[in-house]
């Protein structure tokens, strides 16, 4: 069952692709770019030094300022152009027509991410109705469609993000595996070839890893294996992902490329302030700035074009009013096991796993609040989505958590299974062909 | 028939009458955007002047029109009147709407809404803007694009055909069904014959893909449910229930 809702998931990201027209998602044309670049020259292009490459282009001294993604990590930039040159190769189109083709490595992360949305909700749900329940919303959340269905970094990442948020739940739970060093290098060498928004999956990773070694410590009281264990992973990892801070350093001299980024718009827009040189902090952003907190939430969930085209505002209402529900059941839940069990719950990785994931969300909002404030106010759901895994699973624990009654039980899996998969098809039938084909 | 089957078929066929109202009763609201770089304001609107654009709608359900009206950064006190008729008939006003031009913020868009116009689709409309009582610099104007930003019309000044289009929001409120029934040819005009097959293919695996994945579910739903018989059907009435109520509430919104 779960094969065929992650197929559905991918065949949706794939129809999606196909019907929004190339460049009517935000900044496509700068990530098509990259792609196109790498597929002309077999090589990923150097920020602000390339002839037929986008250049920072600062509208005035005070800015706006906009400029390309060569400064950020590019593999995902690189497969596209891979599916770009298979396709060349095939038909003989030229590279600036070949979107679709370049819109591929999004398609294909969908399936990755759910596959691991999966396996990590079969090992914190123990009711195979939550698990079903979350994987169905976390096929159909037509966000997710949307980014799956254009060329972005934002889908490689949330499946390379998937892929630890399991391995640290798997750390949390059954501790190290004699393959955890393998696939923790994997998963952590593509995290940091992943947008720098995903980042606080690392720490995930790193507390799930001492907590392992601690009870590994605590069961044999040798370090070797531990230590062994470590370096392997964390060399995997940079042997993996590290090439690329190694390119930048070499080039900029900035190994995150976020500083020159920043210099090239301070040449040409010495006036430019951030939200915060205009004063605006942490708590007005979050508290006094509507626009901030709803532009956010709704971005979350299914907000399309550049964002500027949004579902029925009820929608967003209906998917506030079952988070408050979900919210109840946890709080329920939480009640139940503390009461029940008491100190005894800490004790087991499951309510540490799920501490850590309750964790993420303020701090994916802490770090997209950061974003707005000090580089570019953007208020984007998407930005958040390192917490959409730990949302989508506490959700449904939440949901199947408030009322032990089978009617209940049945009727909740039904709605928010149904329901997405009819939210996604009203987004797609009646909210972007009639705007895109009219 | 057992009562649980018989219960079952009756949740089918009431789902599948609620639908048919769905797609019959309720309109798809959209918008469509003339817009774009660059944009400059027309001449004054004053008295004596005129300035129409033509419409050549795809769309039934026409139902409101968004012009950028500039104010010069100050007050003004004229009227300014907008009209809406066929092409074919410009006397035949459908749609008459004055505005007080002193509550007008400047460079923003205004809204003029009406009831949804059925049979909108494939007519030509006009849309006409007049100031009978703007003086010079007591008048306000409109935005354009110089480029021609919608080919389906004209900017027409005075009697003149002018090259661009004026700034424009088109909102569409179609029934349901009449959007569901011209869309696929607008996507075949758009996308031509061979990319609109490939759509199509791409729906129907969708559409399949999603039905198996939906059916799996409710057979799991149907294998944990509860000792009772009639559990399953209680939970999928509930749900088609819930599914209804949501429908109709989001359906009357007009946001």
């Amino acid at each position: 069952m779960a094969a065929a809702i992650i197929l559905a998931g991918f065949s949706f990201a794939l129809l999606w692709a196909a019907v929004i027209p190339y460049n009517e998602a935000p900044d496509e044309f700068d990530h098509f770019a990259e792609a196109r670049f790498i597929a002309e020259h077999n090589r990923f292009p150097v920020f602000d030094k390339e002839p037929d490459f986008i250049h920072t282009t600062c509208y005035s001294p005070s800015g706006p300022c906009f400029t390309s993604y060569a400064a950020y990590p590019g593999l995902n930039y690189a497969i596209s152009a891979g599916f770009m040159k298979l396709q060349h190769a095939v038909t003989g189109e030229p590279y600036h027509e070949l979107h679709f083709a370049a819109r591929l490595t999004s398609v294909l992360a969908i399936p990755v991410y759910l596959f691991f949305l999966w396996k990590t909700a079969h090992l914190l749900l123990t009711q195979r109705l939550a698990r079903v329940t979350a994987l169905m919303a976390g096929a159909f959340i037509p966000q997710v469609t949307f980014i799956g269905g254009y060329v972005n970094a934002d889908t490689f990442s949330l499946a390379a993000g998937a892929a630890v948020t399991y391995l640290s739940v798997r750390l949390f739970l059954d501790g190290w595996s004699r393959h955890m060093p393998v696939y923790g290098g994997v998963a952590l060498g593509l995290l940091a070839l992943s947008r720098a928004n995903y980042y606080p999956l690392f720490g995930l990773f790193a507390v799930a890893w001492a907590f392992a070694a601690y009870r590994a410590w605590q069961k044999d009281r040798t370090v070797r294996r531990i230590v062994l264990s470590s370096l392997m992973t964390v060399a995997l990892a940079v042997v993996i992902g590290g090439w690329w801070y190694i390119r930048n350093l070499q080039l900029y001299g900035d190994p995150l490329g976020l500083e020159t980024i920043d210099e090239a718009f301070d040449a040409l827009a010495p006036l430019r302030q951030t939200p915060a040189d205009q004063g605006a902090t942490f708590t007005s952003l979050l508290f006094d700035d509507p626009r901030w907190r709803d532009w956010s939430f709704r971005s979350f969930w299914g907000v399309f074009g550049y964002m500027s085209v949004f579902l029925n505002s009820r929608i967003y209402l209906l998917i506030e009013a079952t988070l408050l529900v979900a919210a109840a059941g946890l709080v329920i839940a939480t009640h139940k096991a503390l009461s029940e069990h008491g100190r005894k719950v800490w004790q087991w990785g499951t309510s540490w796993a799920w501490l850590m994931l309750v964790l993420l969300v303020p701090t994916a909002v802490v770090l997209s609040l950061w974003t707005s404030l000090y580089n570019d106010y953007q208020p984007q759901g998407r930005y958040m989505y390192a917490a959409l895994l730990p949302v989508i699973l506490l959700a449904s624990m939440g949901l199947h958590s408030l009322w032990e009654n089978r009617v209940y039980q049945q009727t909740v899996t039904l709605f928010v299974g149904g329901g997405m998969v009819l939210l996604n098809l009203y987004s797609l039938v009646f909210v972007l062909m009639p705007l895109y084909y009219p | 028939m057992k009562p649980v089957r018989a219960l079952a078929v009756l949740i089918i066929l009431a789902a599948a009458l609620s639908a048919g109202i769905f797609v019959w009763a309720v309109r798809v609201p959209f918008t469509q955007s003339v817009s774009g770089e660059p944009k400059q304001p027309l001449f004054e609107i004053t008295d004596g002047h005129r300035v129409s654009q033509t419409l050549k709608l795809r769309s039934d359900g026409l139902s409101g029109v968004d012009v950028t009206i500039g104010t010069f950064a100050r007050s003004n006190s004229a009227i300014l009147e907008m009209t809406l008729a066929r092409a074919d008939d410009p006397e035949a006003v459908l749609v008459q709407h004055q505005i007080n031009t002193a509550q007008l913020a400047d460079n923003a868009p205004h809204h003029l809404h009406f009831p949804p116009i059925d049979g909108s689709g494939e007519t030509e409309f006009i849309l006409t803007l007049t100031s009978p009582d703007g003086t010079p610099g007591n008048a306000v104007t409109v935005w354009f694009l110089p480029a021609d930003a919608y080919p389906q019309g004209s900017l027409i000044t005075d009697g003149t055909q002018q090259p661009g289009d004026l700034v424009l929001g088109l909102h569409f409120r179609p029934r349901a069904v009449d959007y569901l029934r011209a869309n696929p040819s607008h996507l075949l005009k758009m996308r031509g014959p061979e990319d609109a097959w490939k759509l199509a293919l791409l729906y129907a695996v969708a559409l399949a893909t999603a039905a198996l994945a939906v059916g799996m579910m409710v057979r799991l739903v149907r294998r944990e449910g509860g000792d009772s018989p009639a559990d399953f059907p209680l939970s999928l009435a509930v749900a088609a229930v819930l599914f209804l109520l949501i429908g109709l509430w989001v359906a009357s919104s007009r946001l």
